[in-house]
């Protein structure tokens, strides 16, 4: 990416200790040596460990924002409080939630339009695996995510062979969205890891023989390092603590363990392989058509209910019931104006021009809940006029309830003037139809007939699930005997005929 | 549960005046056996929370999403 502006592309790279790394590329093409980036405070940036940047403009403001998705912390936004040639980050990271208040979770996220709604949204990927999709319910430069949706499932943790083949990405997915084979759909490309082990050819008659012979050794060394363990576990909780030469024997013994382990696992019938893939999830063309890549239902990108050109207009119209409220239908008309071209959002006073009007033709049983909104800012008339000129593109969005059914037409008007610098073309009203209400097949819930036919099917599961090898509710909990943090030694048979739990956590030292 | 030595949880502990002790399972052993950890190498366990009832048998197995805010929803399920 181009981080300041100045038509090079840098790189922006996060890490593990959770600090972003730039390295910046000079005129002759080189890179400089890597640097923190530093907050206005004038910290290194941190929001979590194993952190990914992604750099894009946030709020619309012109400059490019950070978006770092982290291990275990959430998904953060740095905002640029300087400009796009000299950025500044501000002091406190901004934690991204849905609309509903949920914290939005992933080792890597990015944005883009998933959908084909013409809206950013978020596609996150996971440590433990799978990627979820937040839908962008609000604008571009005001985004409101909605609930995650699995399109790739997390990764069962169960232990597989290379020869059971590749099925699917693995753990800490990172995710990207570009249309790989160009056929006008967006696609999924997806970084992973994945442990998986080999089985070897057996062993020779001379190999049996010494992995014999070395078996007894590498017990004994085995048996001598726990035996230190426990000498040195004996000492926690007393005053003191350990002392320096039971800790020296530890390391040591260990030190001896560890090179007879790595002989032993050189006999090992099995071999672990760590492999890093990049998986690619196309999607399939819409009408069933089948399409490459490990899909197992179609999908179509969102296509607009309904259109109609004017001049070097269009207008479309895309509706989607909101997931969180299914009878609630979010409403964005889009009017594309070629270039060389521009419509009014604001005019001056008695001009004579006309300004963009959206308007609702609402039949009984629909009821307006949230009025248009235009999301194009515009840009002022150049001729110093009060008027806000837009060009390219002029969204409007509002948002409707279902609460009947109706016979007759939901339809949308918009009345506006479109202009280049010589002339003006008179003022038109395109009006364009959602389709009536009817009730969904097989629910009590309500529909818009057009609409419904036009929402995407999405993926819901890519890779068969294989389980998982976690201990399930039922099944007879395992025994265990384990020194505690007092030096006692603390057993299952302790708590028989108690409730007891059991918590799993990561790391002495650190939250959660 | 963690593949930390006594002496790590013993800080931990005292540091976070935690009440309940925390146990060592270095050599991995529980974690396996609870699908904790798919490897005997594995760095670290994943955040399970299993609840045991009275009779050995697994209560409730339950996957951590939400580090800071599971707490309570866990204490709810125990009452």
């Amino acid at each position: 990416m181009d981080y300041d502006g100045d038509g090079d592309l840098d790189i922006l790279s996060g890490s593990y200790t959770g600090e972003v790394y730039l390295f910046e590329r000079t005129q002759d093409g080189q890179f400089l040596q890597g640097r923190y980036l530093l907050n206005t405070a004038g910290t290194p940036l941190k929001t979590g460990t194993s952190v990914t940047p992604e750099a894009l403009d946030m709020d619309a403001d012109g400059d490019l924002d950070l978006v770092i998705g982290t291990r275990s912390s959430g998904v953060f936004m740095v905002l640029n409080e300087g400009s796009r040639r000299e950025p500044r980050w501000a002091p406190e990271p901004t934690r991204l939630l849905t609309a509903a208040g949920e914290r939005i979770e992933g080792s890597n996220a990015h944005h883009a339009d998933w959908d084909g709604d013409g809206l950013r949204d978020l596609i996150v990927g996971n440590e433990s695996g799978g990627v979820v999709w937040h839908r962008n319910l609000g604008h571009n430069d005001s985004p409101s995510y909605g609930v995650a949706a699995t399109l790739v499932e997390t990764y069962s943790c169960q232990r597989r062979s290379e020869s059971d083949g590749r099925s699917g990405s693995g753990s800490r997915t990172k995710v990207h969205v570009t249309d790989w084979n160009g056929d006008g759909l967006v696609d999924l490309l997806v970084g992973d890891v994945q442990f998986l082990y080999e089985s070897l050819p057996p062993l020779t008659r001379e190999e049996t023989a010494a992995a014999l012979a070395l078996q007894p050794v590498y017990d004994a060394a085995k048996e001598a390092y726990w035996a230190e363990v426990e000498v040195r576990d004996s000492y926690v909780g007393k005053p003191g603590g350990i002392p320096d030469e039971v800790k020296a024997r530890c390391a040591a013994a260990l030190e001896k363990f560890n090179l007879l382990l790595a002989q032993v696992i050189a006999f090992d019938s099995t071999k672990e392989h760590i492999h890093g893939w990049v998986w690619l999830y196309l999607r399939a063309a819409p009408e069933g058509q089948s399409a490459a890549g490990q899909i197992e239902s179609s999908v179509s990108v969102r296509r607009p209910v309904d259109q109609e050109e004017y001049g070097p207009t269009k207008l479309e119209l895309f509706a989607s019931p909101l997931q969180q409220d299914e009878s609630v239908v979010r409403v964005r008309a889009r009017l594309t104006i070629e270039d060389g071209w521009h419509t009014y959002k604001t005019v001056p006073a008695a001009s004579g021009y006309v300004p963009m009007q959206p308007s609702l033709d609402l039949p009984t049983g629909v009821e307006l809940i949230r009025d248009w909104q235009c999301a194009s800012k515009g840009v002022p008339d150049r001729s110093g006029g009060a008027g806000i000129w837009v060009r390219d593109q002029a969204e409007f969005t509002c948002e409707v309830r279902l609460l009947e059914e109706t016979d007759e037409d939901v339809a949308v008007q918009l009345e506006f003037q479109v202009c280049d610098h010589n002339l003006c073309l008179p003022p038109q009203t395109l009006r364009l139809s959602l389709g009536n209400v009817v009730r969904k097949a097989g629910s009590p819930g309500l529909r818009l007939a057009k609409v419904d036919a036009m929402l995407p099917r999405f993926v819901k599961r890519w890779i068969p699930s294989k389980g998982s090898s976690i201990m399930a509710p039922g099944m007879t909990a395992p025994e265990f005997s384990l020194t505690d943090d007092q030096g006692v030694q603390r057993s299952s048979s302790d708590f028989a005929g108690q409730r007891y739990l059991l918590w799993f956590y990561p790391k002495a030292g650190t939250p959660g | 549960m963690s593949f930390d030595s006594p002496e790590a949880n013993r800080s931990f502990a005292e540091k976070n005046g935690f009440e309940f002790p925390l146990l060592s399972d270095e050599k991995r052993e529980l974690a396996l056996a609870y699908g904790a950890c798919p490897e005997s190498d594995a760095r670290f366990p994943a955040r399970l929370t299993f609840v045991i009832g009275p009779d050995g048998i697994v209560e409730q197995s339950i996957e951590t999403k939400d580090p800071a805010g599971q707490a309570q929803a866990i204490l709810d399920l125990l009452d």
